[in-house]
């Protein structure tokens, strides 16, 4: 009986950090991914390890912290593993810079999600973060286990390593 | 041209905000003498820019009602896969000692290798390194189809154990394996896989 009023608080407590945090985790991972069940499936698998980990979950920093962190790995090992399998083309994209598609804002968010995908993990987990999400580098460094100035070392890699690649694909953005 | 060194790698921080208000004024006024570090920084800004324009990301409506049952339906599954090995555990102790008897029976006989083609030739899992073999049940959440060899063997004595009552048979078969002769084996098995399938 005792057990079964402390699993049905530990439920009760899980289903509250589900709803408090799953908008921004959800949004997280739409940013990676293309599609909202590729999304969904990170988002229940870090919801999951949530659960396995309540027991592990020290209140010295925050759950939203700690929420965030079990799903920046699991995006950066799904990252990971998406770059192990495939490569994405850029024949769309140059096919648009040639013929000047008409709709450049379009286009250019095409070339944007191409980019971002092309990105070192650990960058585009940061710049996401930072540009997506709004998170202060601090937090940021704190959610992915590295330095605050870790974090920003990887922001301007992204930019950089983004404005090359957009060079590459013939999208310049300095006449914006 | 490359942005000057000293301010080539603020930029990107200016164009987020990271600055401290004394760099902040020195890039500004190093923006309005530099040429080539403008152009730098407006192609970082009008990417930033076109990353914030993109429309708010939202969940659908209902997502989060969907989520927590979603999570719910599989947390349960889980916990009754837990019960399962859990209560299979003492099980697989307590007939480990038997099953190895079982074994040195079986391997004596010389007959594993057709033991293995009948747990090839039906969904059984191979049982025969112990002198036993089960029924295996595919888990109903396809997530949890990783299982490993322990796990299935745990799984599969408890397919045994339980549905014992149902199969009264299975479990003199299986205590009887320990001292038959190939031929009495081999009938055994026949008569356990008209008594499961």
């Amino acid at each position: 009986m005792q057990k079964e009023t402390v699993r049905q608080t530990d439920a009760e407590s899980f289903n509250r950090l589900v709803l408090e945090n799953q908008e921004k985790i959800y949004a997280l991972f739409r940013r990676m991914v293309s599609s909202h069940d590729e999304a969904d499936d990170l988002t229940q698998e870090t919801f999951i390890k949530v659960y396995k980990n309540l027991s592990k979950f020290r209140h010295d920093s925050s759950a939203y912290t700690w929420i965030y962190r079990i799903a920046v790995n699991t995006g950066l090992n799904f990252l990971r593993r998406r770059k192990a399998r495939q490569t994405i083309g850029f024949e769309k994209v140059e096919l648009a810079a040639e013929t000047g598609n008409p709709d450049i804002a379009d286009f250019k968010n095409e070339a944007l999600k191409k980019v971002l995908a092309q990105l070192p993990s650990k960058q585009q987990m940061v710049i996401i973060l930072r540009t997506y999400q709004g998170l202060a580098f601090r937090d940021i460094g704190r959610i992915m286990d590295i330095t605050e100035n870790a974090a920003k070392v990887n922001y301007i890699h992204a930019l950089k390593n983004m404005r090359k690649k957009f060079e590459a694909m013939g999208v310049s953005y300095e006449t914006v | 041209m490359k942005p000057c060194k000293e301010f080539e790698n603020r930029i990107p921080l200016y164009v987020s905000g990271d600055l401290s208000d004394d760099e902040r004024r020195r890039m500004t006024t190093h923006l309005q003498h530099c040429q080539v570090c403008r152009q730098y920084h407006s192609a970082l800004a009008a990417i930033i820019d076109t990353m914030q324009q993109e429309p708010e990301i939202e969940p659908p409506a209902s997502y989060g009602a969907e989520l927590v049952i979603a999570l719910n339906n599989r947390l349960v599954k889980r916990r009754k896969n837990q019960r399962r090995a859990l209560w299979a555990i003492p099980a697989f102790a307590s007939l480990s000692a038997f099953l190895i008897i079982t074994a040195v029976s079986l391997f004596k006989s010389g007959d594993n290798q057709w033991f293995e083609q009948f747990n090839q030739e039906h969904i059984y899992v191979n049982f025969s390194s112990v002198g036993y073999f089960g029924e295996f049940v595919p888990a109903d959440d396809p997530a949890d189809t990783d299982l490993s060899t322990e796990d299935i063997v745990k799984n599969a004595i408890y397919q045994i154990v339980e549905k014992e009552p149902l199969y009264p048979e299975v479990e003199r078969c299986v205590i009887a394996t320990a001292s038959l002769d190939d031929a009495e084996f081999r009938q055994l098995v026949y008569q356990m896989k008209r008594e499961i399938l």
